[in-house]
């Protein structure tokens, strides 16, 4: 069998019924390449009462390590957040199947609806997209017209920062909203959120133009995971709440 | 003040004047007369002793040439010639004549407008006769011809005035065929050679004179009187009479044009960029007073001087300490030094206009083929210069002693530049240095001038010759996965159409990004349908990148890196990571994740690469392997040893023909098979044979040696000897 469930947003999120599943299995895998934890693999091991194997994102998706021996054995395999939200992790679950593999997933708390606690409507979310840094020969701008089609229909976007475990790369928000205002030549975007460390002991949201934001420089935010969120058309009630996070 | 210091005061007035400036070249196979015919025009314009003229070889300046007799480096010298009262300055670029460096030749005719082409009278035109003319009428260099050595013919051959006669008229026939063959559309008429108005003339360059049929008139001298001159002893009153510089620079200023009028029609050849913006006018124009455009065509390293850049200035006016661009690297340098050569000695200038051949030093990274500007940005660069052809034998080089490893990469750096015909580069895998060039006596040339010039004790390896890789049959539609499996790509591999090749090779389709619509047209031509030829993205190495998706959405964020996966897998195959070639690759869809990270470089290349050798591998993959015209030339008595001895290295015979006593034997044989032939034609014919190659280029390896080559190729290269099936890249059908 094969057990996916979510660690919740900062890594000690498990649900019951997920923990007493992972508790029984033969081996327990992680990955830790698409979202990051609050506090190292050991200590969640520990205060699991498991030990981890983390695996990189070859050992995933090329060699499909968790599959391997899922046929035989029960094997766990655990991420961040919410396992199947924003991961290419269904494919896992895909070819367990296709195998003839039986596949249970718990789910656990998310970015994507713990972005929540900013104050706006999860009904008011539009796509949400990834700011990537360029690299050679790939220099994308789509999550840019991402942010742009969603103002257009008045609705906020959710924009997650580029992360590359395997060479210790995590976008800083300033970096994130400098890549924006590069490309924001006509000014479509007004104001700004990011929220960083979500469901953390050191959650923290700031609220501003983008350039009030940007300028708190990156000191101010500390460190990831951090996202950015790019507001529509604001509600009353939205507008109420977000006053308490405006940068003076 | 010396003549010379006269001459370097008129032609540094004469630069200005391009009507009055003749850029010209001589272009013959080895042994017709070149050299001495250099001689004799530097000795007309007094920068060489009478006496020396035809023996000195003063345009050889590499010593090792003259030890082989082969002229080797392309350098240019300047010389001023009077012409019904006016003075005219004449730019004369030695151009290589053996094969080997086909490369040189091809970059000498991009600096001149004119060629002389030198046939022997006794041979007439020869295999390299015809590869120089092509090189020049495809740059759209204008010819006259000169039929040299006339004096054998009355000596050795005894011929009558009216055999004589006969004779020319074949030369002349001959090269007006090649002329019209090879010439473009609008000169295949008006650049034929003829008697009646000079542009053909005939003499000896060894006895200094030459003649033409106008100036006959003139003078009243018959074909009757140079036999008898010659034969009796008179040569010297000949050459009096019918000087052999006067008659030839007087037919280059006739006949040849200068660079105002060439500029005109070679400009939209040789820079196929925007011909209405500013510096395209001004190179047309040859203006002055524009920005600079000039293109490097020779690079010599001088030991006191350094690095010294030879090329033509197309526009503007080349300054001292002026800083211009690169446009490979897109840098800025400084001019520190220009002139022009006379004779063996450099004149320095301050200034050197459009429409000259220049010489300059600081352009430190400045390769063959470069293109330098002024202006605010550097222009877009020349056509690509084309090679007639690409290496095929490559050796390893190493230091005899491992301290001389930084000179040595200095070196193979210094050599790759003066010839662009070699290729040095490191291998990853195997840290060697390797060089590769146009064969087995191409790389012992360079090997000799490393050693001795260089001062660099070397160990090299065994030639190894250079493979290609290609496919015989289209291949199904095979998917390729990303890692993540959330983008597929979908890929079609075709062989290319031969046409469609010739005209990658021959540059009527320029290797790298197809930009604007300009091409359309001749893929059209070519056969591609309207819709396939708009799908032309990329041309890499004689291989087509097409994109046939058809609104996928985030295409164009992932172009890119695409062409990278093509680029990558096209310069190291898949069956024995030989270069491929020839391939047409078709992305008929792609599917891609929604969200950009999951779609990034780590994602598509993989995918990308697996459809291409998936499809490669589906297609009847095969290797070609190089392949040279040869010709050995040898008393008769020889012809049976050399006809087994090339059948004996898996040579194709093609023609045999005799003229006197002698034998020529022309066949096609593998270059792999070529290895120490030197030695065994010594041997077979007691040293009496001349033999000359020429390259073919590459050709389907017979099948019953494919699977053997493959093997040795990948054991060589630290591979598995087995090559990779098609069903290990395949995807399982869901
Ligand atoms: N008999 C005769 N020999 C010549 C004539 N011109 C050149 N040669 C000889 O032909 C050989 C090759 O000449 P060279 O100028 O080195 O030819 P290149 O290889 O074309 O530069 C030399 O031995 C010359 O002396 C000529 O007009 N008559
Ligand atoms: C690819 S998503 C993975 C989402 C995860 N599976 C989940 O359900 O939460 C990872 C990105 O989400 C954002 N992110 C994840 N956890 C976060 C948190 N606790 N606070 C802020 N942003 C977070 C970061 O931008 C990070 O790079």
């Amino acid at each position: 069998m094969l057990i996916i469930a979510g660690l919740g947003l900062d890594g000690n999120g498990i649900t019951v019924e997920a923990l007493r599943a992972v508790q029984t299995a033969d081996v327990v895998y992680a990955e830790f390449y698409t979202s990051l934890p609050q506090k190292s693999p050991g200590d969640i091991g520990a205060s699991l009462g498991v030990s981890i194997t983390p695996l990189s994102r070859e050992e995933v998706e090329e060699r499909e390590l968790p599959l391997a021996e899922a046929a035989s054995r029960d094997v766990a395999f655990l991420v961040m957040g919410d396992p199947l939200v924003a991961t290419t992790h269904i494919s896992l679950v895909d070819e367990a199947r296709r195998r003839g593999i039986h596949v249970k997933v718990f789910h656990a708390a998310s970015i994507f609806s713990a972005v929540g606690s900013t104050g706006l409507m999860l009904y008011k979310f539009g796509k949400a997209a990834s700011i990537v840094y360029p690299e050679e020969n790939y220099i994308p701008k789509s999550f840019y017209e991402t942010v742009v089609d969603n103002i257009e229909r008045g609705l906020h976007t959710l924009l997650f920062l580029d992360l590359k475990a395997d060479k210790g790369i995590y976008m800083d928000p300033v970096d994130g909203l400098d890549i924006l205002s590069s490309l924001d030549g006509e000014t479509r975007i007004a104001s700004v959120i990011v929220a960083s460390r979500i469901g953390w002991d050191s959650e923290n949201i700031v609220y501003g133009t983008l350039d009030e934001v940007r300028s708190l420089g990156k000191a101010f935010f500390g460190p990831p995971p951090h996202c950015i969120v790019v507001p529509g058309t604001l509600h009353f009630a939205e507008e109420d709440y977000l006053a308490h996070y405006r940068v003076r | 003040m010396g003549r010379k210091e006269k001459m370097a005061k008129a032609a540094q007035e004469l630069m200005h004047k391009p009507l009055q400036i003749r850029n010209i070249g001589i272009a013959a196979h080895i042994d017709h007369g070149k050299t001495t015919l250099s001689d004799n025009l530097l000795f007309g314009a007094g920068l060489m002793a009478e006496e020396l003229a035809g023996k000195q070889l003063a345009l050889d300046f590499d010593e090792q040439e003259q030890a082989r007799g082969i002229t080797i480096d392309a350098s240019n010298i300047s010389m001023v010639h009077t012409y019904e009262g006016k003075d005219y300055l004449i730019n004369l670029i030695d151009t290589p004549g053996h094969v080997d460096f086909g490369g040189d030749v091809t970059r000498a005719m991009r600096a001149i407008d004119g060629a002389i082409i030198v046939v022997c009278a006794v041979e007439g035109k020869m295999p390299q006769t015809e590869t120089v003319v092509r090189q020049a009428l495809k740059e759209r260099v204008k010819p006259v011809l000169f039929i040299n050595k006339v004096d054998r013919l009355i000596k050795e051959l005894k011929l009558s005035p009216e055999e004589m006669q006969a004779r020319f008229m074949k030369s002349i026939s001959e090269i007006n065929k090649l002329i019209k063959q090879a010439a473009p559309k609008e000169f295949k008429e008006s650049w034929q050679v003829s008697v009646t108005d000079g542009s053909v003339a005939f003499g000896s360059a060894y006895a200094n004179w030459a003649i033409n049929v106008p100036y006959m008139k003139e003078t009243g001298i018959t074909f009757k009187d140079i036999i008898d001159m010659t034969n009796s002893g008179q040569v010297r009153d000949l050459a009096h009479k019918a000087p052999i510089h006067q008659i030839l620079l007087d037919m280059v200023i006739d006949h040849l044009p200068d660079p105002a009028t060439a500029q005109k029609y070679r400009i939209p050849q040789l820079w196929r960029h925007d011909l209405e913006s500013k510096i395209g006018l001004d190179m047309i124009d040859a203006n002055e007073k524009g920005d600079v455009a000039m293109v490097v065509t020779k690079i010599n390293v001088d030991r006191h001087a350094g690095e010294i850049a030879t090329g033509r200035i197309f526009s503007g006016t080349l300054k001292m300490g002026q800083e211009v661009w690169l446009s490979g690297t897109r840098q800025k340098r400084r001019i520190q030094q220009l002139g022009i050569y006379m004779g063996p000695d450099r004149e320095s200038m301050d200034e050197v206009p459009a429409g000259n051949i220049v010489a300059i030093t600081g352009l430190k990274e400045a390769i063959a083929g470069e293109t330098i500007s002024t202006g605010p940005e550097p222009i877009e660069p020349f056509e690509a210069i084309k090679h007639y052809s690409e290496p095929v034998v490559t050796v390893a080089v190493e230091p005899e002693n491992p301290k001389d490893l930084p000179k040595l990469i200095e070196v193979l750096r210094q050599v790759a530049k003066e010839d662009p015909t070699l290729q040095a580069k490191i291998d990853e895998e195997t840290g060697e240095y390797l060089l590769s060039g146009m064969g087995e006596l191409h790389l012992e040339v360079v090997e000799y001038r490393i050693r001795k010039d260089k001062n660099v004790a070397i160990k090299t390896s065994e030639p190894i010759v250079v493979y290609r890789e290609t496919i015989n049959r289209q291949s199904p539609q095979v998917e390729g996965k990303s890692p993540n499996k959330h983008n597929k790509f979908y890929v079609v591999a075709e062989p290319m159409p031969d046409e469609v090749f010739a005209a990658i090779k021959d540059g009527t389709i320029p290797e790298g990004r197809v930009k604007g619509k300009e091409l359309q047209e001749t893929f059209r031509e070519l056969g591609f349908d309207r819709d396939v030829a708009k799908a032309i993205e990329d041309v890499y190495h004689g291989n087509m990148y097409l994109n046939m998706t058809r609104g996928v959405v985030h295409i164009g964020e992932v172009r890119e890196l695409v062409i990278e996966a093509f680029h990558s897998v096209m310069d190291r195959g898949i069956v024995a990571g030989e270069p491929a070639t020839k391939i047409l690759i078709k992305l008929m869809d792609t599917k891609l994740h929604e969200d950009a990270i999951h779609r990034g470089p780590s994602q598509v290349i993989p995918a990308m690469r697996q459809g291409l050798y998936a499809a490669i591998l589906s297609g009847e993959p095969i290797i070609l392997e190089p392949m040279q015209k040869l010709y050995v030339t040898a008393p008769q008595d020889y012809m049976g040893s050399i006809t087994k001895l090339v059948q004996s290295r898996r040579g194709q015979i093609l023609d045999m023909s005799q003229d006197g006593d002698l034998t020529t034997v022309v066949s096609k044989t593998p270059v792999s098979e070529m290895f120490g032939f030197t030695g065994d034609i010594r041997g077979s014919t007691e040293g009496r044979a001349l033999w000359t190659t020429e390259q073919l280029g590459f050709e389907q390896m017979p099948r019953e040696l494919q699977e053997n080559t493959i093997r040795q190729v990948r054991t060589r290269k630290g591979l598995k000897p087995e090559p990779p099936k098609a069903a290990d890249y395949l995807n399982p059908q869901a």
